[in-house]
Protein backbone atom coordinates (compact mmCIF):
# COMPACT_ATOMS: atom_id res chain seq x y z
CA UNK A 1 0.00 0.00 0.00
CA UNK A 2 1.21 3.51 -0.82
CA UNK A 3 2.14 5.59 2.24
CA UNK A 4 -0.41 8.26 1.34
CA UNK A 5 -3.22 5.68 1.18
CA UNK A 6 -2.34 4.09 4.52
CA UNK A 7 -5.24 4.78 6.93
CA UNK A 8 -2.78 4.85 9.84
CA UNK A 9 -0.38 7.46 8.40
CA UNK A 10 0.81 10.09 10.86
CA UNK A 11 -1.21 12.78 9.08
CA UNK A 12 -4.42 10.84 9.65
CA UNK A 13 -3.74 9.73 13.22
CA UNK A 14 -2.69 13.27 14.21
CA UNK A 15 -5.95 14.67 12.87
CA UNK A 16 -8.01 12.58 15.32
CA UNK A 17 -9.78 14.63 17.95
CA UNK A 18 -9.43 13.87 21.64
CA UNK A 19 -12.16 11.53 22.91
CA UNK A 20 -13.49 13.02 26.13
CA UNK A 21 -14.39 10.48 28.76
CA UNK A 22 -15.97 12.47 31.55
CA UNK A 23 -15.21 16.18 31.49
CA UNK A 24 -15.89 18.11 28.26
CA UNK A 25 -13.53 20.68 26.70
CA UNK A 26 -15.50 23.54 28.26
CA UNK A 27 -15.47 21.78 31.62
CA UNK A 28 -11.70 21.45 31.41
CA UNK A 29 -11.28 25.12 30.47
CA UNK A 30 -13.40 26.10 33.48
CA UNK A 31 -11.33 23.85 35.75
CA UNK A 32 -8.14 25.39 34.32
CA UNK A 33 -9.45 28.84 35.29
CA UNK A 34 -10.32 27.56 38.77
CA UNK A 35 -6.73 26.31 39.09
CA UNK A 36 -5.56 29.89 38.40
CA UNK A 37 -4.41 28.92 34.89
CA UNK A 38 -1.63 26.68 36.16
CA UNK A 39 -2.23 22.97 35.60
CA UNK A 40 -0.95 19.73 34.15
CA UNK A 41 -2.36 17.12 31.79
CA UNK A 42 -1.02 13.84 33.16
CA UNK A 43 -0.75 10.47 31.51
CA UNK A 44 1.53 7.78 30.10
CA UNK A 45 3.04 7.89 26.59
CA UNK A 46 0.51 7.61 23.77
CA UNK A 47 -2.51 8.40 25.95
CA UNK A 48 -3.62 11.57 24.11
CA UNK A 49 -1.99 14.29 26.22
CA UNK A 50 -0.68 16.29 23.26
CA UNK A 51 -3.94 15.86 21.33
CA UNK A 52 -5.87 17.26 24.30
CA UNK A 53 -3.30 20.03 24.74
CA UNK A 54 -3.85 21.14 21.12
CA UNK A 55 -7.61 21.13 21.64
CA UNK A 56 -7.38 23.23 24.82
CA UNK A 57 -4.95 25.59 23.07
CA UNK A 58 -7.58 26.31 20.39
CA UNK A 59 -10.21 26.79 23.11
CA UNK A 60 -8.01 29.27 24.99
CA UNK A 61 -7.23 31.16 21.76
CA UNK A 62 -10.95 31.36 21.01
CA UNK A 63 -11.36 32.94 24.47
CA UNK A 64 -8.84 35.67 23.51
CA UNK A 65 -5.68 34.40 25.23
CA UNK A 66 -2.26 34.78 23.61
CA UNK A 67 -0.65 31.34 23.66
CA UNK A 68 3.07 30.51 23.43
CA UNK A 69 3.88 26.88 22.65
CA UNK A 70 7.00 24.99 23.68
CA UNK A 71 7.41 21.37 22.58
CA UNK A 72 10.12 19.32 24.24
CA UNK A 73 11.00 15.69 23.52
CA UNK A 74 13.96 13.33 23.87
CA UNK A 75 15.42 14.50 20.54
CA UNK A 76 14.61 18.19 21.01
CA UNK A 77 15.44 19.49 24.48
CA UNK A 78 14.63 23.06 25.47
CA UNK A 79 17.59 25.17 24.30
CA UNK A 80 18.82 28.32 26.01
CA UNK A 81 18.00 30.36 22.88
CA UNK A 82 14.45 29.02 22.70
CA UNK A 83 13.96 29.82 26.37
CA UNK A 84 15.36 33.35 25.96
CA UNK A 85 13.17 34.01 22.89
CA UNK A 86 10.11 32.81 24.76
CA UNK A 87 10.77 34.90 27.86
CA UNK A 88 11.38 38.01 25.73
CA UNK A 89 7.95 37.68 24.08
CA UNK A 90 5.88 37.10 27.22
CA UNK A 91 3.31 39.60 28.44
CA UNK A 92 1.12 39.56 31.52
CA UNK A 93 -1.95 37.42 30.96
CA UNK A 94 -0.34 35.23 28.28
CA UNK A 95 -0.46 31.47 28.63
CA UNK A 96 2.52 29.20 27.99
CA UNK A 97 1.90 25.66 26.85
CA UNK A 98 4.74 23.23 27.54
CA UNK A 99 4.50 19.73 26.08
CA UNK A 100 6.91 17.37 27.83
CA UNK A 101 7.55 19.29 31.07
CA UNK A 102 8.92 16.22 32.83
CA UNK A 103 11.86 16.15 30.42
CA UNK A 104 13.26 19.30 32.04
CA UNK A 105 15.66 18.77 34.94
CA UNK A 106 14.36 19.76 38.39
CA UNK A 107 16.44 22.93 38.30
CA UNK A 108 15.35 23.83 34.75
CA UNK A 109 11.71 23.25 35.69
CA UNK A 110 11.91 25.43 38.81
CA UNK A 111 13.49 28.31 36.84
CA UNK A 112 11.06 27.91 33.95
CA UNK A 113 7.97 27.81 36.18
CA UNK A 114 9.09 30.77 38.26
CA UNK A 115 9.80 32.90 35.16
CA UNK A 116 6.46 32.02 33.52
CA UNK A 117 4.47 32.75 36.68
CA UNK A 118 6.27 36.10 37.02
CA UNK A 119 6.17 37.25 33.37
CA UNK A 120 3.05 35.63 31.94
CA UNK A 121 0.34 34.23 34.12
CA UNK A 122 -0.78 30.91 32.71
CA UNK A 123 1.05 27.62 32.35
CA UNK A 124 -0.45 24.45 30.93
CA UNK A 125 1.83 21.44 30.68
CA UNK A 126 1.82 17.77 29.81
CA UNK A 127 3.76 15.39 31.98
CA UNK A 128 4.05 11.73 32.90
CA UNK A 129 4.50 12.77 36.53
CA UNK A 130 1.97 14.29 38.91
CA UNK A 131 4.31 16.41 41.03
CA UNK A 132 4.89 19.44 38.78
CA UNK A 133 1.56 21.30 38.82
CA UNK A 134 -2.01 20.66 39.96
CA UNK A 135 -3.62 17.96 37.81
CA UNK A 136 -6.18 19.18 35.29
CA UNK A 137 -6.94 15.70 33.97
CA UNK A 138 -5.34 12.28 33.88
CA UNK A 139 -5.41 10.79 30.38
CA UNK A 140 -5.77 7.07 29.95
CA UNK A 141 -6.57 4.60 27.20
CA UNK A 142 -8.57 1.40 26.94
CA UNK A 143 -8.90 -1.42 24.41
CA UNK A 144 -12.37 -0.05 23.57
CA UNK A 145 -10.96 3.41 22.82
CA UNK A 146 -8.24 1.93 20.59
CA UNK A 147 -10.84 -0.18 18.77
CA UNK A 148 -13.09 2.84 18.19
CA UNK A 149 -10.22 5.00 16.87
CA UNK A 150 -8.87 2.20 14.64
CA UNK A 151 -12.34 1.61 13.16
CA UNK A 152 -12.76 5.33 12.56
CA UNK A 153 -9.44 5.50 10.67
CA UNK A 154 -9.91 2.30 8.68
CA UNK A 155 -13.24 3.34 7.13
CA UNK A 156 -13.48 1.76 3.68
CA UNK A 157 -10.69 -0.71 4.48
CA UNK A 158 -10.98 -4.19 5.92
CA UNK A 159 -11.04 -3.87 9.69
CA UNK A 160 -8.67 -5.81 11.91
CA UNK A 161 -10.51 -8.21 14.24
CA UNK A 162 -11.23 -7.21 17.83
CA UNK A 163 -9.00 -10.07 18.93
CA UNK A 164 -6.07 -8.72 16.93
CA UNK A 165 -6.67 -5.16 18.16
CA UNK A 166 -6.72 -6.37 21.77
CA UNK A 167 -3.46 -8.24 21.17
CA UNK A 168 -1.80 -5.14 19.67
CA UNK A 169 -3.10 -2.98 22.54
CA UNK A 170 -1.64 -5.37 25.11
CA UNK A 171 1.66 -5.66 23.23
CA UNK A 172 2.12 -1.87 23.31
CA UNK A 173 0.88 -1.56 26.90
CA UNK A 174 -1.89 0.88 26.00
CA UNK A 175 0.36 3.29 24.04
CA UNK A 176 -2.08 4.13 21.24
CA UNK A 177 0.54 6.00 19.16
CA UNK A 178 2.62 2.82 18.98
CA UNK A 179 -0.51 0.75 18.31
CA UNK A 180 -1.22 2.93 15.25
CA UNK A 181 2.39 2.48 14.04
CA UNK A 182 1.91 -1.27 14.37
CA UNK A 183 -1.26 -1.07 12.26
CA UNK A 184 0.54 1.19 9.76
CA UNK A 185 3.12 -1.54 9.13
CA UNK A 186 0.40 -4.17 8.76
CA UNK A 187 -1.47 -2.10 6.18
CA UNK A 188 1.76 -1.08 4.37
CA UNK A 189 2.35 -4.74 3.51
CA UNK A 190 -1.27 -5.40 2.67
CA UNK A 191 -1.51 -4.71 -1.06
CA UNK A 192 0.92 -4.88 -3.94
CA UNK A 193 1.59 -1.45 -5.47
CA UNK A 194 0.14 -0.65 -8.82
CA UNK A 195 1.60 2.21 -10.81
CA UNK A 196 -1.54 3.94 -12.08
CA UNK B 1 -18.78 30.08 4.56
CA UNK B 2 -17.21 31.17 1.29
CA UNK B 3 -15.85 29.16 -1.58
CA UNK B 4 -12.43 29.03 -3.20
CA UNK B 5 -11.43 27.16 -6.35
CA UNK B 6 -8.33 26.48 -8.46
CA UNK B 7 -8.94 25.63 -12.11
CA UNK B 8 -5.91 24.44 -14.06
CA UNK B 9 -5.68 24.98 -17.83
CA UNK B 10 -7.06 22.01 -19.81
CA UNK B 11 -8.01 20.42 -16.44
CA UNK B 12 -4.52 18.93 -16.24
CA UNK B 13 -3.28 17.62 -12.91
CA UNK B 14 -0.02 15.93 -14.01
CA UNK B 15 3.05 17.79 -15.23
CA UNK B 16 6.71 17.38 -16.09
CA UNK B 17 9.38 19.00 -13.87
CA UNK B 18 10.20 22.63 -14.80
CA UNK B 19 7.02 22.87 -16.85
CA UNK B 20 5.09 26.14 -16.84
CA UNK B 21 1.56 25.71 -15.53
CA UNK B 22 -1.33 28.12 -15.65
CA UNK B 23 -4.87 28.37 -14.44
CA UNK B 24 -7.44 30.53 -12.74
CA UNK B 25 -7.97 31.12 -9.02
CA UNK B 26 -11.59 31.90 -8.16
CA UNK B 27 -13.21 32.98 -4.89
CA UNK B 28 -16.55 33.95 -3.45
CA UNK B 29 -16.16 34.91 0.20
CA UNK B 30 -18.39 36.35 2.89
CA UNK B 31 -15.68 38.74 4.08
CA UNK B 32 -13.31 41.08 2.26
CA UNK B 33 -9.84 39.56 2.80
CA UNK B 34 -6.66 41.63 2.90
CA UNK B 35 -5.02 39.18 0.50
CA UNK B 36 -5.26 35.70 -0.97
CA UNK B 37 -2.22 33.50 -1.50
CA UNK B 38 -1.73 30.76 -4.05
CA UNK B 39 1.04 28.44 -2.89
CA UNK B 40 2.81 25.53 -4.54
CA UNK B 41 4.13 23.20 -1.85
CA UNK B 42 5.19 19.63 -1.19
CA UNK B 43 4.27 17.59 1.84
CA UNK B 44 5.10 14.15 3.09
CA UNK B 45 2.56 11.60 4.23
CA UNK B 46 3.42 8.30 5.87
CA UNK B 47 4.61 6.63 9.04
CA UNK B 48 6.73 9.52 10.33
CA UNK B 49 5.83 13.06 11.28
CA UNK B 50 4.54 15.16 8.40
CA UNK B 51 6.96 17.54 6.75
CA UNK B 52 6.33 20.20 4.12
CA UNK B 53 7.86 23.14 2.30
CA UNK B 54 6.71 25.93 0.01
CA UNK B 55 8.26 26.15 -3.46
CA UNK B 56 6.47 29.32 -4.57
CA UNK B 57 3.72 31.70 -3.45
CA UNK B 58 1.75 34.19 -5.51
CA UNK B 59 -0.05 36.89 -3.52
CA UNK B 60 -3.26 38.59 -4.65
CA UNK B 61 -3.59 41.84 -2.67
CA UNK B 62 -7.02 43.40 -2.07
CA UNK B 63 -8.82 40.68 -4.02
CA UNK B 64 -12.35 41.70 -2.98
CA UNK B 65 -14.90 39.25 -1.69
CA UNK B 66 -15.71 37.87 -5.16
CA UNK B 67 -13.27 37.58 -8.02
CA UNK B 68 -10.81 35.56 -10.04
CA UNK B 69 -7.21 35.91 -11.25
CA UNK B 70 -5.27 34.11 -13.93
CA UNK B 71 -1.94 32.76 -12.72
CA UNK B 72 1.05 30.98 -14.15
CA UNK B 73 4.13 29.56 -12.48
CA UNK B 74 7.16 27.46 -13.31
CA UNK B 75 7.30 24.10 -11.54
CA UNK B 76 10.54 23.12 -9.79
CA UNK B 77 12.83 20.40 -11.11
CA UNK B 78 12.00 18.13 -8.20
CA UNK B 79 11.46 16.24 -6.03
CA UNK B 80 9.16 14.06 -8.09
CA UNK B 81 5.77 12.92 -6.82
CA UNK B 82 6.55 9.65 -5.12
CA UNK B 83 4.99 6.87 -3.06
CA UNK B 84 6.70 4.11 -1.14
CA UNK B 85 5.49 2.10 1.81
CA UNK B 86 7.02 4.48 4.35
CA UNK B 87 6.60 7.85 2.71
CA UNK B 88 4.75 9.66 -0.05
CA UNK B 89 5.77 13.03 -1.47
CA UNK B 90 2.72 14.95 -2.55
CA UNK B 91 2.63 18.25 -4.43
CA UNK B 92 -0.31 20.60 -3.89
CA UNK B 93 -1.55 23.97 -4.99
CA UNK B 94 -3.34 25.82 -2.22
CA UNK B 95 -5.49 28.94 -2.43
CA UNK B 96 -5.94 30.47 1.02
CA UNK B 97 -6.85 33.66 2.78
CA UNK B 98 -3.59 35.24 3.95
CA UNK B 99 -4.98 35.74 7.48
CA UNK B 100 -7.93 33.41 7.62
CA UNK B 101 -9.02 29.83 7.81
CA UNK B 102 -10.61 29.42 4.37
CA UNK B 103 -8.41 27.39 2.02
CA UNK B 104 -8.64 24.89 -0.79
CA UNK B 105 -6.02 22.44 -2.00
CA UNK B 106 -5.56 20.71 -5.34
CA UNK B 107 -3.08 17.85 -5.64
CA UNK B 108 -0.88 17.67 -8.69
CA UNK B 109 1.73 15.22 -9.96
CA UNK B 110 5.24 16.36 -10.88
CA UNK B 111 7.20 13.63 -12.62
CA UNK B 112 9.04 13.07 -15.93
CA UNK B 113 6.41 10.47 -16.88
CA UNK B 114 3.53 12.61 -15.54
CA UNK B 115 2.73 9.67 -13.25
CA UNK B 116 3.53 9.30 -9.57
CA UNK B 117 6.67 7.23 -9.05
CA UNK B 118 5.64 4.19 -7.04
CA UNK B 119 8.25 2.06 -5.32
CA UNK B 120 6.31 0.03 -2.79
CA UNK B 121 6.90 -3.32 -4.46
CA UNK B 122 10.29 -2.61 -5.97
CA UNK B 123 12.54 -1.96 -3.00
CA UNK B 124 12.91 -2.95 0.60
CA UNK B 125 12.03 -0.73 3.57
CA UNK B 126 15.71 -0.07 4.31
CA UNK B 127 16.34 1.01 0.71
CA UNK B 128 13.28 3.25 0.87
CA UNK B 129 14.58 4.79 4.09
CA UNK B 130 17.77 5.57 2.13
CA UNK B 131 15.70 7.28 -0.59
CA UNK B 132 13.84 9.26 2.08
CA UNK B 133 17.12 10.46 3.60
CA UNK B 134 18.43 11.42 0.14
CA UNK B 135 15.21 13.35 -0.47
CA UNK B 136 15.56 15.23 2.79
CA UNK B 137 19.20 16.06 1.97
CA UNK B 138 18.03 17.22 -1.46
CA UNK B 139 15.34 19.51 -0.06
CA UNK B 140 17.86 20.81 2.46
CA UNK B 141 19.82 22.35 -0.40
CA UNK B 142 16.90 24.64 -1.19
CA UNK B 143 15.51 27.42 0.93
CA UNK B 144 12.03 25.97 1.36
CA UNK B 145 10.17 27.76 4.12
CA UNK B 146 8.63 25.75 6.88
CA UNK B 147 4.90 25.28 6.40
CA UNK B 148 2.60 23.67 8.94
CA UNK B 149 -1.01 22.73 8.50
Amino acid sequence: MKARDNPFSAGRTESLSYRHNGMSKNGLLLKFRQLDYKAAIIGPKGSGKTTLLEELKRGLEDNGFIIHCVFVNDEKPLSKDARKNLFARLKKGDIVILDGADLLSKQEWRRFKSKIVKCAGGLLITSHRQDLLATLIECSTSPELFSELASHLAVGESHPSEELLNKIYAEHKGNIRNCFRHLYDMYADKQPAVNK
Amino acid sequence: MGSLDIKLSDNRTAFKPCEKISGRAEWQLENNPEALELSLFWQTEGKGTKDSGIAETIRFDNPGSVGSRIFSLRLPSGPYSFSGKLISIIWNLELAEAKGKDAIQKSIIISPTEKEIVCTDLISDSEEEGHKNSFLKFTGKFKFSSHRF
